[in-house]
Parts: C-alpha cells; structure tokens; sequence
C-alpha cells in the first residue's frame, strides 16, 4: 500500500516525521518541479539519498567530502573490477587513502547534503513504497530523521508554514512523550538547544526568543523544526500551570459543553446499536 | 421521550452525508447542492447545511445525527451543532492528503475548545492507497488517547463499530468524572 500526496499538502518534512515515528521501511519518491529525489529508509532510520537520479561511486562521493583526491580516486577505480562500493572501500582501506571513520562521515555528509535540498522543494508530488529497498552495491549510513528534521528546518524557504504552524508567540511548549530520550541521541545546532533549554512551562515562545536573543522569526524556525519532528507542542490550557485563573475562566468560557447524559442512555444507545 | 444528539464532521468530502444516510432510519434530511466544477468527477453534491438523520432507540429515546457541511463553512457551524451534543465522529478522507490541513484544523479546535467526547474515522479504507489509521495519527498528530477508527461508510457494520466506539469513549469519560 504505497502513500502517495502532494507537497504542497504534506510537505517533505512531515513525511520524513512518519516515516521515523512509524518506524517505516521502504522508498520515497519525490518529483520536484525540474528534479527529482529517491530517498530509502530502513526502521525510520534514513540510509540513503540521491537527488536528480545521481548514483555516485563511492570514490565520488568521497572526493566530493574532500577526503579524497581525484588523483585517489581515479587509481582506486582503476584498480576495481566494478563499481560495486564494498570493493571500493576495500581498496580504499587496503591503499590507506580512507579509514572506516572517513567512509562512514563521507557517506553520511553525502545523504545529508542530498536530503536537504529537498527540504527547499514546496511543489511536487511523492510516492512512498513501503517495504521496497534497493540501493544496489552502494554503501549506506544509518541516519536519524529527527537531526534531519531540525536541522533541515533551517533551510525551509515557506516563512509562511511557520507562521501557520505558530500564529501566536504567548503559548508554551510541551515536550512530547519520550523525546528527551530521542533528544540526547540527536545532533543539534547551539541556537536549537538554547530553545530545547527554555523551552516548558516556564517560558512562553516570546520569552524563549527575548532569553535566547534569537529574533522571532528565528524562533519561529527552530521551534517549528522541533515540532516537525515531533519532540516539541504547543501546550494546551490545561497543560500550563500557572495559567491565571482569569485566564482559565476565558478559556473556560470559550469552550463548548456536550451534553452529560446517564450512563443509562448510553447503555441503551449501546444495545440497540449492536443489534442492528 | 428524551432526545439525544451526535454529530458528523469533517473536511469537503470525507463522506459524512453517506455515514449517515447508511445508518439512519429515515432519508437524511440534507441540503445538498450540485457543485458546478466537481474536483472529483464521482462527487456531483456537496452539503451546503446540515445532514439529519434518525435512530430509534426504544419507545422513550431517540438518536439524532447530524452532520457539518464541507466546504470550509465549518468555524461557525460546528460550536452551534457541538453545543449539548453526546459526542463527534471526525471523519477523514483517507485516500485524500489535499484534506489533511483542513483536518489538523478542525481537530486543534476541538482539542482547545471543546468538552465533548470524540473519536478520529479513517474513511473510505476500501480505496487503494488509502493511509491507514496510524499514519494518519502520525500524519495529524493526533493524541495518543483519542482513538483513530477504520471506516467504510458504505459499510452499516463498519459504521456501526464507530458508533459503538463512540459510545464506550462517551462511558470512559463519564467513569473519569465520577
Ligand atoms: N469508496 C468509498 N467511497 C465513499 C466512502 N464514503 C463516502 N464515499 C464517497 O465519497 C464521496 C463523498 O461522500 P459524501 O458523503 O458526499 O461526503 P461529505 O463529507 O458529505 O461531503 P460534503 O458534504 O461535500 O463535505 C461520495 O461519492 C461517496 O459515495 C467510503 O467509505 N468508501
Ligand atoms: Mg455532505
């Protein structure tokens, strides 16, 4: 059962959140409006990136992170008997030129750099196949989707999802359930853990900007990549304490009662329901 | 004779008109309008008001259900059919993402104003490449606590089961009060 949306609708980075959150396996498809993107997740974890249908070698991408030279690079290749990436890093390992680390960072920068340009992309249309992973002979490198998220927030163009995301600034934040156990695992940016720091209920996003001298719409950026990767929410009434309780009586007036009838009524409603 | 009320809502075309047409006892009472430009060429009406539909229960109590209308008229329809109502069936189109901003909406409004008991409908399961309930949970962010039902509203068992769910919420939440 493929999931198949538009961007416009469901952008990219609310799709990488369902992929993590719901641990999914499989290949996303993104048509850009002049590229396109294949990205292959195994148990919410990203593993690899291409953009415009690329499949560089690994001497490429190496060379690309500047752990290579060409020079390296094009003996290695010489040396191979394909293209495949394991005789590649075999070669690389056995000449010196890279050692397991490099392999591994220069494989991740790749993805990285790969997955963020999609991050730019507000138009287009996606396909995710579930279950569907081939990535032939290259070498991948599990990657976290929530350090995706966030730092692939930062790239965003739409001021307006934002906005639209955090029309107020006077509320507060919740961390969801479990995230300061995702959280220690992620790598972030300073401003964004500056903004984890303060962020609950002692600090509303306005005051989060003021303490973390980060303008609002830097806030706004930060906070709206949290939330996207779901570590962060805007806190309900009834989850901030130290509401006023002039504040509470507005916001109890504001909300609309149901109708509070026995449990005999529902009871009934229950049994001619069933044998219908 | 004591009268009780649920409501149907949800985004343009989610197919609140047909939940309620398949479990009423009555034709549903509704306000449709032909659309001049059909987005979907399978859907040629729209609820321009409101949906009505009747479920006797015994000879002392009666079910009425109604339902929103699509098209975006919801922000000022929704708190006069919430208001003294048992609880709210939010349905989704689950083969149609073009909806989901409209859905997120809807479901932060109840979330921040509404006491009323309600559980999220993954509709039109039947379809190819409709999302399941748990990506929609995801997808929406929709509360752990709130349940996210499967649906075929063409479907009187389907519909059923949702309204049953509905019910035993309705009895949890009179068991949190007590
Ligand atoms: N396959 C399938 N089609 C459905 C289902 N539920 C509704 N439909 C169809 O979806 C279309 C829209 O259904 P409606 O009941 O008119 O939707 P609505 O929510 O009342 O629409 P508005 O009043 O315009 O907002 C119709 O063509 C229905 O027949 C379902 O579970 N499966
Ligand atoms: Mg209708």
């Amino acid at each position: 059962m493929a999931l198949r949306g538009n961007l416009r609708d469901f952008s990219a980075t609310q799709m990488l959140n369902l992929i993590s959150v719901a641990r999914k396996s499989g290949t996303l498809d993104i048509e850009g409006v002049d590229t396109q993107a294949r990205l292959l997740f195994n148990q919410g974890k990203l593993l690899y990136a291409a953009v415009g249908g690329q499949d560089y070698r690994l001497t490429e991408v190496l060379q690309r992170a500047g752990k290579l030279t060409e020079a390296q690079s094009r003996a290695i290749e010489a040396q191979a008997s394909s293209s495949g990436d394991r005789e590649l890093a075999w070669l690389l390992l056995r000449a010196g030129y890279a050692s397991r680390s490099d392999i591994i960072r220069g494989v991740r920068a790749h993805i990285l750099r790969n997955v963020f340009r999609v991050f730019e992309w507000s138009a287009g249309t996606f396909v995710f196949e579930p279950n569907r992973l081939s990535f032939g002979d290259r070498i991948t490198v599990p990657v976290d989707l929530a350090t995706v998220i966030v730092a692939g927030s930062r790239r965003l163009r739409e001021a307006d999802s934002f906005r639209e995301e955090l029309p107020n600034l006077d509320v507060h934040l919740r961390f969801t359930r479990g995230a300061g156990s995702r959280l220690r695992k992620m790598r972030m940016g300073l401003d964004e853990w500056r903004v984890v720091s303060l962020a609950g209920p002692r600090n509303t996003v306005r005051e989060i900007s003021n303490q973390a001298d980060l303008s609002e719409d830097q806030v706004r950026r930060i906070v709206y990549g949290l939330m996207q990767a779901d570590l962060l929410h805007v806190a309900l009434p009834e989850e901030v304490p130290e509401a006023t309780s002039s504040d509470r009586r507005r916001k109890e007036g504001a909300r609309v009662r149901g109708q509070r009838p026995s449990r005999n009524v529902i009871t009934r409603l229950i049994d001619r329901i069933r044998q219908l | 004779m004591q009268n009780v009320k649920m409501v149907v809502t949800g985004p343009f075309s989610a197919g609140k008109t047909q939940f309620i047409h398949t479990i009423s006892e009555i034709d549903v009472v509704s306000t449709e309008r032909r659309l001049s430009h059909p987005a979907d060429p399978d859907k040629s009406q729209t609820t321009v008001a409101m949906d009505f539909g009747r479920l006797t229960i015994d000879d002392d109590l009666i079910l009425y259900i109604f339902g929103t209308p699509g098209q975006r008229r919801f922000d000022f329809m929704w708190r006069i059919l919430s208001q003294g109502t048992l609880g709210l069936v939010v349905l989704l189109d689950s083969v149609r993402p073009d909806t989901f901003r409209e859905a997120r909406e809807i479901l932060n409004t109840f979330q921040t104003y509404a006491d009323v008991p309600y559980v999220v409908v993954a509709n039109k399961q039947d379809l190819p490449d409709a999302w399941s309930p748990e990506d929609l949970r995801v997808a929406l962010r929709i509360p752990r606590a709130i349940k996210v039902l499967p649906c075929v509203a063409t479907d009187r068992e389907s519909v059923k089961e949702v309204l049953l769910q509905l019910l035993y919420t309705i009895l949890e939440s009179m068991d949190g009060d007590s």
